[in-house]
């Protein structure tokens, strides 16, 4: 897809990161690799989680969501905005398990089933704003808007 | 909470609508490979003319295919073309129309009944009018995805094309209207599936498919280049249908969709390769046979245009066209639309939207697909030999696809239903 918009290729760029490490927790959940491998990378995706959800999600809910629902898509900019408070509440019960001093057998369980339900709904979450945000930012967002947004979005 | 019930002001549809289109797809499936297995000994000889194998033919290109390029159009386009539906009551009309009208064409041919038969066309004719018009209004305010909207332009061309003769030739059966049936019936077959259906597919293959793989999408210019060329084929292919079937023309047209055909192939591989996630999902073996198909589909063609291989065949180039490339494509597509839109409204009761590895059985879409694919290399075989046993084992086996396929969509159904607390999402509101 081409962006002819800054904020969208900003989003769309944080996408592919997004993909890319949870990707590899799938694998490596898959791979069966060792548990102190897969703590680090657990312990990575939930930072880069964190970090995602405060300020990638803030925005969109803020500047974006709010846009989308004035032009006549409220319906999507509900189900994104659904897709955020499921993720946060993932997001939070994958930070509480890694915090565990000594996580028991069952615990590991609930990492790892937890970190793939986690994949699978970021995945899910990005082909839906790739589908339907960002095109439509296209047409919402004018070039001063978008400048605006987009050094916002830096300094943020 | 997902407004599950949202009208035409927003891009998301009630689920209601493009599954009920999707479930008469998915019991149209059924029912045409039980009457092809009733008459499986006509298949072998068939050329034309009413009967079963005439209405089951129907029943999978009006019931199956026609069917789910509306609803899927229906519920894609508008994310597409970033435009709403214009009515989202014309577009539940549609269905009552084409339904019931699909039923009594089937039934009336079936049974030699030409009378019958027209009032089930002037249903499926009024349906499908009126999609044409749903169609034409989001195209002709649609914004960004040019190629894709040129794809959009260039299927309701042949739709309506497609309507026409096939009117023109009901007309026939039914008033004895004097006219060249045979040329009439090629244009008719060649705008619904290498038109219609054909361009729908491939346009919206420029979307969907990068979409399901996470992948980006191809070149708008490449896609143009195919649709260029594909439409080339199509129109030097309706003019030999009209003047004599021109073996040379006929011959030229093929080649023509075949550069089409290849090129699209490479430009969804190359998109493909491109892709953030190595797994690409089992559905896509089946859009890469469909793919394979289409392409043996007009090798064929051009083969028996010139006389190099036996008219016998033309048989093998129906099979190849209609379950091999058309069916199996759609197919495939929807074991990713249908859980994947089931799990944008399965989350309405607030426990957050449901996961689409939740919403689908892929031990059932495994053994449809085994099922479906061994059904399709009999069926070669079978017609390829004439030996009826083999088409009627292949036949049973996609009979038995096909009931696995409506398993999935009933388990999905059932699920959705599931997550669904007190909101019954899967009543349709008229």
């Amino acid at each position: 897809m081409f962006y002819s918009r800054q904020t969208s290729l900003r989003l769309h760029e944080e996408h592919l990161a997004t993909i890319q490490l949870w990707g590899r927790l799938e694998q490596s959940i898959a791979a069966r690799v060792a548990e102190a491998e897969l703590d680090a990378l657990l312990r990575n995706c939930s930072a880069a989680l964190a970090e995602e959800v405060t300020r990638h999600f803030e925005f969109e809910e803020r500047e974006l969501f709010t846009r989308l629902a004035e032009a006549g898509d409220g319906d999507i900019a509900e189900l994104l905005t659904e897709e955020h408070e499921t993720i946060r509440s993932a997001a939070h019960a994958l930070r509480e398990l890694l915090a565990l001093p000594q996580p028991d057998a069952a615990a590991r369980r609930q990492l790892g089933a937890l970190g793939l339900e986690l994949a699978e709904r970021l995945v899910a979450h990005v082909q839906k704003e790739e589908m339907a945000l960002l095109p439509a930012l296209e047409d919402l967002l004018d070039e001063e808007t978008d400048r605006e947004l987009a050094l916002a979005y830096a300094n943020s | 909470m997902i407004p599950i019930t949202a009208g035409a002001r927003g891009r998301l549809l009630p689920v209601s609508l493009p599954m009920r289109y999707f479930g008469a797809a998915a019991a149209f499936q059924v029912l045409a490979w039980a009457l092809l297995l009733a008459s499986a000994d006509a298949i072998v000889e068939f050329a034309g003319g009413l009967g079963p194998v005439f209405a089951a033919l129907h029943l999978l290109t009006l019931g199956v295919l026609a069917v789910t390029a509306v609803g899927a159009s229906l519920q894609m386009l508008p994310v597409a073309t970033r435009q709403p539906v214009r009515s989202v009551a014309a577009a539940k009309w549609v269905w009552w129309l084409f339904t019931p009208g699909v039923l009594l064409f089937a039934a009336a041919a079936a049974d030699y009944r030409p009378q019958l038969m027209a009032g089930g066309a002037l249903a499926v004719l009024a349906a499908l009018g009126v999609f044409a018009w749903l169609l034409f209004a989001n195209l002709r305010a649609a914004r960004g995805m040019p190629a894709i909207r040129a794809y959009g332009w260039a299927a309701l061309l042949s739709l309506l094309g497609m309507l026409v003769l096939g009117m023109t030739v009901v007309t026939h059966y039914e008033r004895g209207v004097a006219l060249d049936r045979t040329a009439f019936a090629l244009a008719h077959l060649l705008l619904a599936s290498y038109g219609f259906m054909g361009l729908l597919a491939l346009g919206f293959s420029c979307f969907m498919l990068p979409m399901f793989a996470l992948a980006p999408p191809p070149s708008g210019r490449w896609a143009s280049v195919t649709l260029a060329l594909a439409v080339a084929a199509l129109l030097v292919a309706l003019v030999a249908s009209f003047f004599g079937r021109h073996p040379p023309a006929l011959a030229l047209a093929c080649l023509l969709g075949l550069a089409a055909a290849i090129a699209h192939v490479a430009m969804m591989e190359r998109s493909l390769r491109s892709r953030l996630r190595p797994p690409l999902g089992a559905a896509f073996l089946l859009v890469r046979v469909s793919w394979g198909c289409l392409v043996a589909s007009l090798l064929l063609g051009g083969g028996i245009a010139l006389d190099w291989l036996p008219q016998r065949l033309v048989v093998l180039f129906g099979v190849l066209l209609v379950p091999g490339w058309l069916l199996t494509f759609l197919l495939a597509v929807l074991q990713k639309i249908i859980p994947f839109l089931a799990s944008v409204h399965a989350g309405a009761a607030g426990r957050g939207p449901a996961l689409v590895s939740s919403l689908t059985p892929e031990r059932t879409l495994a053994a449809h697909r085994l099922l479906h694919l061994a059904a399709l290399g009999l069926l070669v075989t079978g017609v390829i030999t004439g030996l009826v046993a083999i088409v009627q084992a292949a036949l049973a086996l996609a009979l038995a696809a096909a009931i696995t396929f409506a398993a999935f969509f009933i388990f999905v159904l059932l699920r959705l239903r599931g997550t669904k607390g007190s909101a019954d999402v899967l009543q349709p509101s008229n």
